[in-house]
């Protein structure tokens, strides 16, 4: 497949600056897909056919065509959580193979789901991981998504999120974005019902040349409906991260709260931040904010901890590790959490 | 938050701009752009045959470019029915009481004579295509300051006009520009030598008169090093049922520890479409200011670029803008960070109501090698009624780990906690109201010289019956 642009600014800037959309080749296509592992209650996971309908057939994913070709070929999952029931399921997607998967979550009226993504893994030459994970969160019904990304250097990272709340709706997402080579995440949730609520944190850590390129976009449609972006990590070496997020505040969304908030710290002279943050707004009755920042490591802090018999180096790694661990602490699977702070570690 | 009643935001009693003189030319191009009215145009203004030749090419990248796919709609602007030159009934006056009775009155309207006599050290008026009025005072002529229409300058300094012509914005960069490259007409000159401070500013007036016309002023500044200057330009014309273009192109170079300061009113009518460039390199420990209110127009592109290409370097940028029925303002900055220790600061306001669009698109670039850098952007966004529309489209580009770079953007409504808070302290709900619309754009109006503060009030003003929300 020749160059495809992913994750497109959902309103186009200058194009001198070269920053509207991401272009991509895909790794990997002639590996055959392996499927991903899942773990969960027989009774809520079946199979979701090659061609399946999409739960929001107008998502556009992180590239329409890659989308549709994923679609069109990758058997997935689909788990739906009856009404006001709990339940929780593990996925881990293995990074030595390439994998092409979907899954589709169905969670019923009042209903409880937890969903834990766990990737790792590396290919002895380069290969592709993609999968698309869709929601549809019913009525006053919760989802929490803990995702934890530690694959290899081979690897090309690219996941398609689409999420619909319903009124009263409830999503919490987490990513630890520390591994793979070229990550592109796109992430489209689209707040249609009154009070629903959504927040998603993620926190990244890229060295040598890593790419992490992140798309959110909150569509506020319904009445009421709270969003929250926070992204926050460090680039070293040769590392990039761009970040696209949207809060579109569509007309008849009244009283809707919607922010957004990229940090970056920047550890070395070569790194890049591109931070895109955009507001749109049809509607008067609401408040939106958006914030980034980028810098050094604050000299007071690295000054304190030196001054606490720490040398330079073990002042920088504490500061990063307690910007990330907040988050990697959320992910609640002691494991999984020390293997991601291991991996902080050993990339600092 | 719960549901309030809207208020009345008057429309700006546009008066003085809507005046209409009577169409009234020497020399008027044909409709539309060929090789042709280029020819006619540089024959018509007798100019050096270089320009000639920077015509012509602009006008094949012109022809060659696309319209770009993130400006607003401007299917309405047609090419083929803009007069892109149109030469008043008069040549260039030093004396005001030379200038056609006419043409005097609008300007007299817009209050530009008395502004001189009382504050100015300087005035350029431009009529349509043509600069009709130029004067500056003595006492800096004595210094070496030059302030004269681009067609003078031209003429007497060309070395110095053909140095510096479309560097900073080439007609590569897109379309308008191009444009601006084959059709430019009019604008102003300023040179203020090493060292000069011009304590009091200069002002140049653009009033576009003719039906159916394009403004393709250039203004080109050069200060330099150790010079000071503050620039005025205000922008007018009276509304017709054919649209009109304005795509002006202002170049403003600012040499190692100098400092400009440019303010601008662009108060076009509802059928211009405003596609104008504005462009500052800043040398080490210059400084460019510039203060912008954009309310007129159909159609506004403007984005003032700050290069900040000395060590030291500093922009400031004040801008205000104000979208109503039928509007859509596209506006915003740029700051290109290329040296160490350059330092940014952007304060921008917008209000959007009764169907208008408002749009912040801004560029933040800190390059490879300005280490130190320190950059703030602050964007506000007032939305007055449930029809309008405001976005904030920023891009923040950093390629260099040792900088301070800090962005916020705020949209909604005016607070009930703030309102709430005025009033405890016995004040009216009105009273109350109106003062935090007059504290929005405050910080911009404070920045401004006084009569166009005091335009900009005018333009704003509010109906306080009901509430704003």
């Amino acid at each position: 497949m020749s160059e495809l642009l992913f994750n497109e600014l959902p309103r186009p800037t200058f194009r001198w600056l070269r920053v509207n959309h991401t272009p991509v080749s895909l790794w990997g296509e002639s590996e055959s897909t392996v499927r991903p592992e899942i773990d969960g209650k027989d009774s809520i996971i079946t199979s979701l056919p090659a061609g399946a309908a999409l739960i929001n057939t107008n998502y556009k994913g992180a590239n329409e065509e890659a989308l549709q070709q994923l679609v069109n070929a990758g058997e997935g999952y689909r788990i739906q959580v009856p009404a006001n029931t709990k339940e929780a399921v593990h996925i881990r997607i293995d990074g030595s193979h390439r994998v092409g998967s979907r899954f589709q979550f169905i969670v019923e009226e009042g209903a409880e789901l937890e969903v834990q993504f766990y990737l790792d893994g590396t290919a002895k030459d380069a290969t592709n991981i993609q999968y698309f994970d869709e929601y549809d969160v019913h009525a006053n019904a919760k989802v929490v998504v803990k995702k934890v990304n530690l694959l290899g250097e081979t690897v090309q990272h690219i996941e398609h999120r689409y999420t619909k709340l319903s009124d009263g709706a409830d999503a919490e997402f987490i990513n630890v974005e520390i591994g793979g080579q070229e990550n592109l995440l796109n992430y489209d949730h689209d707040l249609q019902g009154e009070a629903c609520n959504i927040v998603h944190d993620i926190a990244y850590l890229g060295n040598k040349e890593q790419k992490f390129d992140f798309s959110l976009v909150m569509t506020h449609g319904g009445k009421k409906s709270v969003s929250d972006i926070h992204t926050l990590g460090a680039l070293s070496d040769k590392a990039k991260k761009s970040f696209r997020g949207t809060l579109d505040f569509l007309r008849g969304a009244t009283g809707s709260e919607g922010a957004e908030e990229d940090t970056s710290l920047l550890l070395d002279p070569t790194v890049k931040s591109i931070s895109l943050p955009l507001l749109l707004c049809k509607e008067d009755n609401v408040s939106g904010n958006h914030a980034a920042s980028a810098g050094q490591i604050d000299a007071n802090k690295l000054f304190y901890l030196m001054s606490r018999g720490f040398n330079e180096a073990e002042a920088k790694h504490m500061i990063v590790e307690s910007m990330i661990r907040p988050i990697i602490d959320r992910i609640g699977d002691e494991a999984i959490e020390e293997a991601a702070l291991a991996a902080v570690r050993n990339k600092i | 938050m719960e549901q309030r009643k809207k208020t009345q935001i008057a429309d700006l009693d546009r008066g003085v701009y809507d005046i209409k003189n009577e169409f009234e030319y020497s020399y008027i191009a044909n409709a539309g752009l060929t090789e042709d009215i280029v020819r006619e145009i540089w024959a018509n203004k007798k100019e050096p045959e270089w320009m000639l030749e920077f015509r012509l090419k602009s006008l094949d990248i012109y022809n060659r470019m696309g319209i770009p796919n993130w400006i607003p709609d401007i299917s309405g602007l047609n090419m083929d029915n803009i007069h892109t030159y149109v030469k008043p009934k008069v040549d260039m006056k030093e004396d005001w009481n030379e200038v056609p009775e006419d043409i005097k009155e609008t300007f007299d309207r817009l209050g530009i004579p008395e502004a001189e006599k009382t504050s100015l050290a300087g005035v350029g008026a431009q009529y349509d295509s043509e600069v009709v009025y130029h004067s500056i005072q003595e006492d800096l002529v004595k210094q070496g300051v030059i302030y004269t229409d681009i067609e003078t300058a031209l003429h007497e300094h060309e070395d110095i006009v053909k140095q510096y012509w479309m560097t900073l914005i080439p007609p590569t960069d897109h379309k308008w520009a191009a444009l601006h490259g084959a059709v430019w007409s009019g604008g102003s000159f300023v040179y203020v030598p090493a060292g000069v401070h011009v304590e009091i500013p200069l002002q140049s007036y653009f009033r576009l008169n003719a039906p159916g016309a394009g403004q393709f002023e250039h203004t080109m500044i050069i200060v330099e090093e150790g010079a000071k200057v503050h620039f005025i330009e205000g922008c007018s014309a009276p509304k017709y049922d054919v649209s009109n273009l304005h795509a002006g192109a202002v170049e403003l170079f600012v040499k190692d520890h100098a400092t400009l300061r440019y303010s601008t009113i662009e108060n076009w009518s509802k059928n211009m479409y405003n596609l104008n460039t504005k462009r500052a390199i800043v040398g080490k420990g210059g400084t460019i200011e510039w203060v912008s209110g954009s309310f007129g127009s159909r159609v506004s592109c403007l984005y003032p670029m700050s290069i900040l290409n000395g060590e030291g370097a500093h922009a400031e940028f004040t801008g205000v803008t104000f979208a109503g029925e039928g509007q859509f303002l596209d506006t915003g900055c740029k700051v290109v960070h290329n040296a160490p220790y350059t330092t940014s600061n952007v304060n921008s306001k917008s209000i959007s109501k009764s169907g208008g669009a408002a749009v912040y698109r801004g560029l933040l670039k800190i390059g490879p090698n300005a280490e130190h850098a320190k950059a703030t952007v602050s964007c506000e966004s007032l939305m007055l009624d449930d029809i309008s529309q405001s976005d904030t489209i920023p891009a923040i580009i950093v390629e260099n780990d040792n900088v301070d770079l800090g962005h916020e953007a705020k949209i909604g409504r005016i607070s009930d906690e703030a309102i709430f808070y005025l009033m405890t302290r016995g004040i009216s709900e009105e009273e109350a109201r109106a003062m935090l619309v007059r504290g929005f754009v405050e910080p911009i109006s404070k920045e401004l010289p006084l009569e166009y503060a005091v335009e900009m009030n005018n333009l704003i003003s509010l109906e306080l019956e009901g509430s704003i929300g």
